[in-house]
């Protein structure tokens, strides 16, 4: 157990480096530097922008300029935005709450319809329901986000007027924060009218976000569901007179739910990726938009410290897909 | 009247080439308390048959019967919903995999009280107490302990009596037991029939008892229906069956038994291979790998003829009438 447990954080701590390193050379990689990027239009001298280079440290070589941060790193300091001179752990945190809150909608989005829509196919399979429900799927996981965001947002929000096109509230409204998350600081806050603002807001990029894991969710649904339906202790069920609907629901998705579990956990990278074009599409003030601001303005403590705590993230996720697991099936609880 | 009478009935399934009889013509009868054995080969519709009966088989599938009465239930007229409420209330099935047969998901005692919930029996506290009374009565140790054990952790032989438990636990009329020991070792196998026996004595329920092992059958059947590539071809009491069998397939099969081959001895078989589905002939379906073979056996199929009580023989020469065969082929000669 403990061998198992040293060699997972072994194989974490070597991935975060990994990442670390990959973020680091690779924003330097970006032509132009962050002094040419802010002040490159202000006819300063060459002495003048070395000695704000000096400031942020990036005259020193670049191993160097590596092996400094990861000492901060280790103990705990992320660095300064040189944009904002504000922590970036900081400005993570204020920011994460508006990311999470539309990833967890477009995941609950996305698996609610997804599940939906796979059992759908796999109970009318070779039907034209069956036929219909896949292409539709193949279509959602092949669409781009941006494309597909920006004709929602003419459709929806331009040429019906149902839906606000970019933010997270009307600016009417203010809500104090307490989580963070908009819609349940709205309801803390009894302001259902902002709650529903806030609920408004989220409907379009929920979509946009969700709608390539859940073509994927659809499809393993699918064809997990066929793979289960097949299983003897379906007809066993049969046997006792069960409904459909229990055969259906009880016995053969949560067995089937091993496989979703997975590939919903292996989507949370794309999920990732998906998030920074939506919150740019619609102006979502997150974490996506917030390192792609930092792209343009080479904020590079900003960039590396994003990737790093994204990459955190995902591994957390991943470890709720193994506990998951044992929460399913209990032949995989009682091996550990 | 026999409690289960079912009569000609065919099955077919849907394959490349149309659809293919896996079944046909199959006439079945049980009465309240009998135990019936089936006995045939992997492939001979055994257990399509009984699934038919107890309609699991696949919807894309084709059931046809003249009659399928059971009680007062004529099978054939009841809707899904009806039949879905016979089955699982007065009939119900083991399978051969009990390990595969239980859902890995939920635990054995979730699995036998659904059962009884299915059936509306009301209160959470009645139920556990049924349960409990259940696996003692399948003879599960310490009943209370293995109620929250999940399928892999119990032994095969453990599952099965699990899988008993939940097919005896509305008490049904009739119990199918489709080659429940199979899977199981050989010394387990045994302590399941004695329980698939005592029950039946104990409830008075009726048992078809389907296995691929005559020996199995001689043990435990009041009857024996033995079946080839999907038509019953000889049917007797067990007794009769075993002493004197009257179709050429029941004799090889006999002959074939490792106890009647002697010490030392190659084990007899039956040359050839069963007939592929799709290519069965017309004529009779063992005649091509039948010892007695005559001309008449090449011109449409014998019916399924009655010789005495609870005899029946699909054969123009069953043993009795072995002079027949003589006479046959003098007329075929001249």
């Amino acid at each position: 157990m403990i061998r198992l447990l040293a060699r997972k954080a072994a194989i974490v701590l070597t991935t975060l480096l990994g990442a670390v390193l990959l973020a680091f050379s690779f924003v330097r990689l970006i032509p132009g530097d962050p002094i040419e990027v802010r002040y490159g239009d202000m006819d300063l001298t060459p002495e003048q922008l070395d000695a704000f280079r000096r400031d942020l440290g990036l005259d020193l070589s670049l191993p160097q300029q590596f092996l400094i941060y990861i000492q901060h790193l280790l103990r705990g300091d992320f660095g300064t935005s040189f944009t904002t001179n504000r922590p970036v752990w900081e400005e993570f945190i204020t920011l994460l709450p508006a990311t999470l809150e539309l990833t967890i909608c477009a995941v609950i989005f996305a698996s609610i319809f997804g599940i939906l829509l796979g059992i759908t196919a796999a109970v009318f399979r070779n039907s034209w329901i069956d036929y219909g429900v896949m292409s539709v799927s193949v279509t959602g996981a092949s669409m781009p986000v941006p494309w597909w965001g920006m004709m929602l947002i003419l459709l929806v929000s331009v040429q019906l007027g149902l839906l606000p096109v970019s933010g997270r509230l009307s600016a009417a409204y203010y809500v104090e924060s307490v989580t963070g998350f908009l819609t349940i600081d709205a309801l803390l806050a009894k302001d259902y009218e902002a709650f529903r603002s806030a609920l408004r807001h989220l409907v379009l990029p929920t979509i946009v976000l969700g709608t390539g894991i859940l073509a994927v969710i659809a499809r393993m649904t699918r064809s997990s569901m066929l793979e289960v339906l097949g299983e003897d202790y379906i007809r066993t069920a049969q046997s006792k007179g069960a409904s459909r609907a229990r055969i259906l629901l009880v016995h053969a998705l949560r067995n089937a739910m091993i496989p979703i579990v997975t590939i919903m956990g292996l989507q949370v990278g794309s999920l990732v990726a998906g998030a920074i074009l939506t919150e740019t599409v619609f102006s979502w003030p997150g974490i996506g938009r917030w390192l792609v601001g930092s792209v343009s303005t080479r904020d590079y403590p900003v960039l590396q410290g994003g990737v790093l705590l994204i990459g955190v993230m995902a591994m957390l996720v991943n470890l709720g897909v193994d506990v998951t697991y044992g929460l399913l099936d209990p032949r995989i609880r009682s091996r550990r | 009247m026999a409690y289960l009478d079912v009569r000609n009935l065919s099955v077919s399934f849907p394959t490349a080439r149309g659809y293919a009889r896996v079944v046909e013509g199959l006439d079945l009868t049980l009465d309240e308390g009998e135990i019936l054995g089936i006995v045939g080969e992997s492939g001979s519709g055994k257990s399509v048959s009984a699934l038919a009966i107890l309609g699991l088989l696949p919807p894309d599938s084709r059931v046809t019967a003249d009659v399928m009465r059971f009680g007062t239930h004529d099978l054939l007229a009841l809707s899904t919903r009806a039949r879905r409420r016979v089955v699982g209330q007065d009939m119900s099935i083991i399978f051969q995999d009990p390990m595969a047969s239980l859902n890995p998901c939920f635990t054995v005692g979730w699995q036998i009280d659904e059962t009884l919930r299915i059936g509306r029996m009301r209160g959470r506290g009645r139920r556990r107490d049924r349960v409990i009374e259940l696996l003692q009565q399948v003879g599960i140790p310490a009943p209370e302990k293995r109620l929250s054990a999940y399928p892999h952790q119990l032994s095969g032989g453990m599952n099965q009596r699990v899988m008993i438990a939940m097919a005896i636990a509305r008490n049904p009329r009739l119990l199918i037991a489709d080659e429940p020991t199979t899977a199981l070792d050989v010394t387990v196998q045994k302590q399941i029939l004695d329980l698939l026996s005592k029950l039946q004595r104990d409830t008075g329920m009726s048992l078809i008892l389907i296995s691929h092992d005559l020996g199995v059958l001689a043990r435990t059947a009041h009857r024996v229906m033995v079946m080839y590539a999907g038509e019953g071809v000889e049917e007797a009491e067990t007794r009769a069956l075993f002493t004197s069998p009257q179709h050429p397939y029941t004799r090889a099969l006999l002959d074939a038994l490792p106890e009647h081959a002697g010490a030392h001895r190659r084990l007899p078989t039956i040359p050839g291979l069963v007939p592929p589905l799709g290519a069965r002939p017309e004529s009779c379906i063992f005649g091509d790998r039948c010892r007695l073979v005559a001309p008449i056996c090449r011109e449409g199929r014998p019916a399924f003829e009655s010789h005495g009580p609870h005899r029946r023989v699909r054969c123009h020469f069953p043993a009795h009438r072995l002079d027949l065969r003589e006479e046959a082929h003098l007329v075929h000669a001249r």
